[in-house]
């Protein structure tokens, strides 16, 4: 036990996919302010382990945010709570414009309901109003103000990551989580990347998985490096770069354990 | 012996289920086409076959059987080639609608031929293979030879379909065109033919059903909708990809279906309800997860052009436009006579109609074949609260939406289960339940018989109702249109896009889902009720075998389906074209063959329905003035 106060805890997170442990018995504490990186082979279990803490897979184990515990909140929950997430595939809206999507981003910080909204009242339209402002603000920050009525599937893949980053800090996360952020990128836009993390988070926590080693320990302050499911190194990038568990892994040796 | 006379009976229609059943599976594997137009290519041979023997009374029966199925090969060829083809790549949903759109089409141009062949009414006997009076006696139980060749050739086709797809160097190829289309090609299958044959063979065989099956019933477009319904039920228990187990679905709910017609007083009422129930159970059951595996599921995903092959924002308008456009209707009503303010109210609430299906399809993707059910369920209600119990209509037509709310809850609960496909063939099947069950009810739907419905004094006269029900569904649409544009109608547009991206972002999609089904609910029950009112009588037909919904849906695509405006722009199109035929006199056969050539149509080539080409339209030329300007400026 840490005694350091953590913004996020996922205590003996276990995942079961009948009979393959995805996910064994993984601990991972971060720090208020502290950026993580995950690193390991293909079916390490990252993006399951992921999965779990945001609630998208059933698991065993324990969540905490901020103290709380939110181990059987809905996915839904936990984000109002300040769990955010990005996905391997940034799909993020195909059909909706960049302007709708960011707006969208605001849905769980504001309050109108169908009501209001369907029956003009004033307060939904102010809130209304705001919401397209600080969308539109929002994209001044990221420079993608000229693709504001594009359809999310019209841009490019680079594009439509900085979209998600801008989506994912809008929502004002005390804790983020990217799954892959620079997966399907070009090296120049991946150099980019970490510098623009860097500057959209404030003081949020990062947990950022990628299998772009240079760039995850660039911008990580602590390395955690999983195999077959179970976590193998822990510490500082150097450390964990160097430690044998994890050179061993990124060789590949060994099988997948299968429960009974 | 009458147990074993019932049985012989089910295992004739058992024969026809598992036949047209097997034909909805060739085409599923083959192009991931769940064909809800399957009878009716049969009825349409069969059709041939009565006109052949008809006018040509020399020809044997085996040729002009065998021309009819030929018909029937050829008639599958065709829809594969001109109407699945074109929405090849698309997602399972939309080839969905547009076989629904198909069927339409078929049933319609078979009324509209078949009257102008001079049948009116279409409701003729078929003619039998083999005689229909004499027989063979098995077991104390005499059975004619005609249903003698249906057990036998019912039986063998099936059985030598599974066989095919089981056992041969055919069967392998559909079995990887199913699994994995694009590595079947560049494994040089010639995966256009395979699909033409498959097509041939399934339409051939649902010839051969019908042919079999139509004499003993009347002989009408519609003949064969309830056997649809059971095929479907009947592919469904081998996840429509298993040919052994919609054979073994088929004889068992048709031998089930008769032995139930032998069985004592609240048992033999259950015959309706069997195919509904099984259909609903087996989706609860997900049975399909024993017969398709996720590769095979993705395999058969594509693109939801519904949704994003059109422009980039649709058309909502905002409420004071809706409502300052519904005040310049009611002002331009007033002039009109009183048969075209009649006509115009109708109009207006087949809009509402299709303004659920925006709701629900267009924003949400949601797709729920039972708007003209739940409209069903407002009419009754009217019905009931109105004429048996005395309330007012101020108090009938929102009670009436409220109340068909939590009839829907059930399908919105389903649907976080289901896959959309899964869930929209949950909603035929509901809709079916609804007409077997609560459509028939005396307290409830006057038993199936008229219901008659009289509007207070106060709005009375067509004129004033006419300004009523404009005025009542301008408010519904500025309502819908104002939510549209804010952070709901955003919401709903996550649950669309990407639930687990919205649920990342804070957006609790049970919540969202259920919102829409109970909007689109409410809008169809209050269509229902004001419909009720503005008949003054009318039967639960009106709203049973799918025909409304199918109107809506075609109405609010053909318009434009995530556009509110579609639906208005629809409505009245489907309104005038109506009248148009109104004087030919084969006006419903008229009006179903426009919706659902509309339907088809606008699938392939315009996902945005009329609204979007005008956007489109305008956009472009607000484009060319734009560019005129800057070379000005140059």
């Amino acid at each position: 036990m840490s005694a350091e106060p953590t913004v996020l805890e996922a205590r003996g997170i276990t995942v079961d996919f009948g009979g393959i442990r995805a996910v064994d018995d993984v601990t991972l504490l971060v720090r208020p302010g502290e950026v993580v990186g995950i690193i390991g082979p293909n079916g390490a279990g990252k993006t399951t382990l992921l999965n779990a803490i945001s609630g998208l897979v059933d698991c065993e184990g324990e969540v905490f945010l901020r103290g709380q515990e939110i181990s059987r909140m809905q996915p839904y929950r936990r984000a109002r709570l300040g769990l955010g997430r990005t996905f391997q595939d940034a799909r993020l809206y195909p059909t909706m414009t960049v302007r709708d999507t960011l707006a969208a981003a605001f849905h769980a910080s504001h309050a109108s309901g169908i009501f209001s909204e369907g029956f003009g009242l004033r307060s939904a339209a102010r809130e209304e109003a705001r919401v397209r402002d600080e969308a539109e603000a929002l994209c001044e920050v990221v420079d993608l103000r000229r693709y504001l009525d594009f359809r999310i599937s019209e841009l490019s893949f680079g594009t439509t990551r900085a979209v998600e980053l801008a989506w994912l800090v809008a929502q004002r996360p005390s804790v983020l989580l990217l799954d892959e952020p620079a997966s399907g990128l070009q090296q120049s836009e991946v150099r980019v990347l970490g510098p623009l993390i860097e500057r959209l988070r404030g003081d949020s926590a990062v947990v950022v998985i990628d299998h772009d080693v240079p760039f995850v320990s660039g911008l990580a302050h602590r390395l955690v490096a999983l195999d077959l499911g179970a976590k193998v190194a822990d510490g500082s990038p150097t450390e964990v770069l160097e430690s044998t568990a994890v050179i061993r892994s990124y060789l590949g040796t060994g099988a997948y354990k299968v429960t009974t | 012996m009458i147990w074993v006379q019932y049985g012989i009976f089910g295992l004739g229609v058992g024969a026809v289920f598992a036949l047209l059943a097997a034909g909805i599976v060739l085409t599923y594997r083959a192009s991931g086409v769940l064909n809800f137009a399957h009878a009716s290519t049969g009825v349409a041979a069969a059709f041939v076959n009565f006109e052949l023997l008809e006018r040509f009374p020399w020809m044997p029966v085996a040729v002009a059987l065998l021309i009819s199925v030929a018909f029937g090969a050829l008639l599958g060829v065709a829809s594969h080639r001109f109407v699945f083809a074109p929405v090849a790549n698309s997602s399972q949903i939309v080839k969905l609608l547009v076989s629904f759109g198909l069927s339409g089409a078929i049933q319609g141009a078979l009324g509209v031929v078949f009257s102008s062949l001079g049948n009116p009414g279409g409701a003729v006997r078929g003619h039998t293979l083999l005689p229909i009076e004499r027989g063979i006696t098995l077991a104390g139980a005499s059975v004619p030879y005609q249903r003698v060749a249906v057990i036998l050739v019912g039986l063998g086709v099936a059985l030598g379909l599974a066989l095919l797809v089981q056992r041969t160097e055919f069967g392998i190829q559909l079995r990887a065109l199913a699994q994995n289309p694009v590595a079947a090609r560049l494994a040089g299958l010639d995966t256009r033919r395979i699909e033409a044959i498959t097509w041939a063979l399934a339409g051939a065989s649902a010839a051969v059903a019908a042919v079999l099956i139509v004499p003993f019933g009347p002989l009408n477009p519609l003949a064969l909708n309830g056997f649809q319904l059971k095929a479907l039920a009947a592919a469904l228990l081998g996840g429509f990809v298993s040919l052994p187990a919609a054979l073994l679905g088929g004889i068992g709910l048709g031998v089930l279906q008769e032995l139930l017609l032998g069985a004592p007083a609240p048992l033999n009422g259950l015959r309706g309800v069997i195919a509904p129930t099984a259909v609903l159970v087996l989706l609860l059951l997900r049975v399909e997860r024993f017969f398709v595996t996720e590769q095979e599921a993705r395999a058969v995903q594509g693109d939801e052009r519904l949704f994003n092959a059109g422009v980039r924002r649709p058309l909502l308008g905002s409420g004071k436009a809706w409502l300052l456009g519904a005040a310049v209707a009611a002002l331009a009503v007033l002039p009109m006579s009183g048969f075209w303010a009649f006509v115009s109210t109708r109009a207006v609430l087949i809009a509402l109609l299709g303004l659920s299906v925006t709701v629900l399809t267009g924003w949400t993707g949601q797709v729920s074949l039972m708007p003209g059910t739940f409209a069903g369920v407002g009419a009754c209600l009217a019905w009931v609260l109105d004429t048996k119990l005395g309330f007012d209509f101020v108090l009938v037509v929102p009670l009436a939406a409220l109340a068909a709310v939590p009839a829907c809850a059930v399908v919105g609960l389903a649907a976080l289960r289901l896959r959309p496909l899964y869930l929209a063939v949950g909603t035929v099947a509901l809709a079916g339940f609804f007409d077997e069950t609560l459509f028939r009810q005396a307290w409830f739907a006057n038993s199936g018989k008229q219901m008659l419905v009289d509007r207070p004094d106060y709005i009375g006269g067509d004129h004033a109702f006419a300004v009523a029900v404009i005025a009542i569904v301008g408010g519904v649409f500025a309502f819908t249109a104002t939510f549209g544009r804010s952070r709901t109608g955003r919401a709903l547009s996550m649950v669309r896009d990407n639930p687990t991206a919205g649920e990342a972002s804070g957006v609790n999609q049970l919540k969202y889902r259920l919102l829409a089904f109970s909007l689109s609910a409410a809008y169809g029950g209050l269509m229902g009720a004001l419909l009720a009112y503005l008949l003054g009588a009318f039967t639960t037909a009106t709203f049973s075998l799918l025909i409304l919904s199918l109107t809506a849906f075609s109405v609010a695509a053909v318009g434009g389906i995530r556009s509110p405006l579609g639906a208005i722009v629809g409505a009245f199109l489907f309104v005038e074209a109506t009248e148009l035929f109104r004087t030919s006199g084969a006006i419903s056969d008229w009006t179903t063959l426009l919706v659902g050539v509309g339907l088809v149509l606008v699938m392939s080539y315009s996902p945005d329905g009329l609204v979007g080409v005008g956007q489109k339209t305008v956009g472009r030329l607000r484009r060319t003035n734009a560019e005129v300007e800057l070379v000005d400026v140059g």
